[in-house]
């Protein structure tokens, strides 16, 4: 796989000594979406400025499209499109004509930025704005502009930095579907992000940064199976021969209730939530025990983030390398 | 091409200003014109018998002191742009300008050239003022186009001493701040009285200052003269404190990455 972004040991420390980035490595290849999860104040940002030639890291390199981001930041800031977490608009300008004055400043000739403008407007649902001065627009709207005026020059690399916070949940909904899009048309995306939720629905892979380290990597589902459990509750008809259960249950800590509600919780075997329940309920059989009720609940990346998150670490933990697929 | 391109962008960036301009006409346009026009009223008035000192070269004040309160529209409500980039760089639209293909000075050019542009007709209506109460003005209007030329150049050296300001501190207060700087620029130099007139270290100070030179150019279009020695250093200095101040500026700007 082509490598879009890659990452290497990037430190960076502010003055007066606060450290936003502690080694952090990864590498998103062409084409994917790759979510960048963590709190307020993780070093998600800074990442985002660093890649995107906006800030120097301390130590450590980045390359973006083959292109080193120190050595090469104008042939890198050519291929990348980027959408910092305020959308940076002048409210006094109309749609069109900040569209207009973008593609000026690439370089674009007049008329193909004008129908380029118009093209994005189309894309994003803008076009019935596009003469009504974006002071006007509303959150949902300014967020959709600003993610047009990122796409401009076709860029073959996307950063979203928190792109649907403050969103209502259709707005939100709405974006990712227009996130997908750009993926679907080759971009590679590079999206941060506190919800969870977005990061399940639309990264391939992601990464969890926790105080400028990188604590997981992998798809959204490693990522619960790792960290979460899953848990099975089985109603039995007959309670009364529960020894049956241990040869089945095996090692599993699990809880019998009294109305003989049977809690297993399962933590990573490789298999997901619903085939290791299936065993289960074939072994039960085996041995004569009736199950007349099942239920099943994975864990959600919501849980596997804050287990995460909140696991103690020493300081010198190091942080993960988050390597391509 | 570079060139061309380095025009384009700074074209687009004076439009955008110039936009900005118009949609706060008070702060743009009456600022650099209020306070001279008064002062044209006012010292006139105040200051009617300063010309009876011995040696007072002009028969009424105001034909001493016109051009300078015509310059001085140069520097009354300085830093309007600067402003504008504190407050772009507080947005984050200063970062995606930086995104772009475009050089930092075409950020900075498009601007100054708007600074330059939004105290012309300030100038040109205190200039007339000046001449209706009462200077004497034999420059013609060739003489106007040339001393409007050099309100816009110090127009345009005052405001880069802005940008610094603006861009060292990143506090959209600091130009606002800086705005009274031009007494003592306008003190210290031939606007109020002739150097025959000032006590020696005023005369000192005054000689040093830019200001006073480019106000001799301006003084000499007014009386329709041409000295080509009196041009060619108020062009010198006023275009040298222009390309110093600007090369400050767009250091300055350049120190923002690196502060990051």
């Amino acid at each position: 796989m082509k490598i879009a972004i890659d990452a290497r040991e990037i430190e960076k420390a502010y003055r007066g000594g606060v450290r936003a980035l502690n080694g952090v490595s990864f590498q998103v290849g062409a084409g994917e979406i790759f979510g960048y999860l963590g709190s307020n104040g993780s070093g998600k940002t800074t990442t985002v400025r660093i890649l995107t030639t906006l800030s120097r890291p301390t130590a450590g390199r980045a390359t973006v499209g083959g292109y080193d981001v120190i050595q090469d930041a104008d042939s890198v800031r050519r291929m990348i499109g980027v959408t910092m977490q305020d959308a940076a608009l002048d409210g006094h300008m109309t749609a069109l004509q900040h569209l207009e004055f973008v593609s000026g400043l690439w370089g674009i000739e007049r008329n193909q930025g004008r129908r380029r403008s118009g093209e994005l407007l189309e894309t994003f649902g803008l076009a019935p704005a596009a003469r009504r001065v974006i002071s006007s627009y509303s959150g949902g709207m300014r967020r959709r502009l600003d993610i047009a005026t990122a796409l401009v020059a076709h860029p073959q690399v996307i950063f979203l930095d928190e792109p649907t916070t403050g969103l209502d949940p259709q707005n939100r909904r709405a974006l990712w579907g227009e996130i997908r899009a750009l993926r679907e048309n080759g971009a590679t995306v590079f999206l941060t992000t506190q919800y969870l939720e977005e990061a399940d629905e639309l990264a391939d892979r992601l990464a969890v940064i926790e105080r400028g380290k990188i604590v997981a990597c992998g798809t959204p589902h490693e990522l619960k199976a790792a960290s979460g459990r899953t848990v099975v509750n089985f109603r039995l008809a007959d309670t009364r021969n529960l020894n049956a259960l241990r040869p089945v249950i095996g090692g599993a800590p699990f809880e019998i209730g009294a109305d003989g509600l049977v809690r297993v919780e399962l933590h990573d075997n490789g298999v997901s939530g619903s085939s290791a329940a299936l065993g289960l309920l074939a072994g039960f059989r085996d041995r004569g025990l009736e199950v007349i009720g099942l239920s099943v609940s994975e864990p959600t990346l919501e849980e596997a983030f804050l287990q995460l998150i909140g696991r103690p670490r020493p300081a010198n933990t190091p942080s993960l390398v988050c390597g391509p697929r | 091409m570079v060139w061309s391109k380095l025009a384009s962008d700074s074209w687009l960036i004076f439009r955008r200003s110039l936009r900005e301009g118009f949609r706060n006409p008070a702060l743009a346009f009456l600022f650099p014109l209020l306070p001279p026009l008064m002062g044209a009223v006012l010292f006139s008035q105040i200051f009617q018998k300063v010309v009876n000192l011995p040696g007072f070269p002009t028969d009424n004040y105001i034909s001493w002191v016109g051009i300078g309160v015509v310059l001085l529209t140069a520097m009354s409500g300085a830093g309007f742009t600067a402003t504008g980039l504190v407050l772009d760089s507080e947005s984050g639209y200063l970062d995606r300008m930086r995104l772009l293909p475009i050089r930092s000075t075409a950020v900075l050019l498009g601007r100054l050239a708007f600074e330059a542009v939004r105290v012309l007709p300030a100038a040109a209506i205190v200039l007339v003022a000046a001449v209706a109460l009462g200077a004497d003005y034999d420059g013609g209007v060739l003489g106007a186009v040339a001393i409007l030329g050099l309100v816009a150049l110090w127009a345009m050296g005052w405001n880069s001493l802005f940008y610094v300001v603006a861009l060292r501190t990143l506090n959209a207060q600091a130009p606002l701040a800086l705005q009274p700087m031009f007494w003592p620029v306008f003190f210290f130099s031939t606007a109020m009285v002739p150097d025959e007139v000032m006590p020696d270290w005023i005369e000192t100070v005054a000689s040093f200052s830019p200001f006073t030179h480019i106000l001799e150019a301006a003084r000499m279009f007014m009386a329709g003269g041409l000295d080509w020695g009196v041009l060619a250093l108020g062009l010198t200095v006023g275009i040298g404190f222009l390309v110093a101040m600007q090369l400050f500026a767009v250091r300055s700007l350049a120190a923002l990455v690196q502060r990051d």
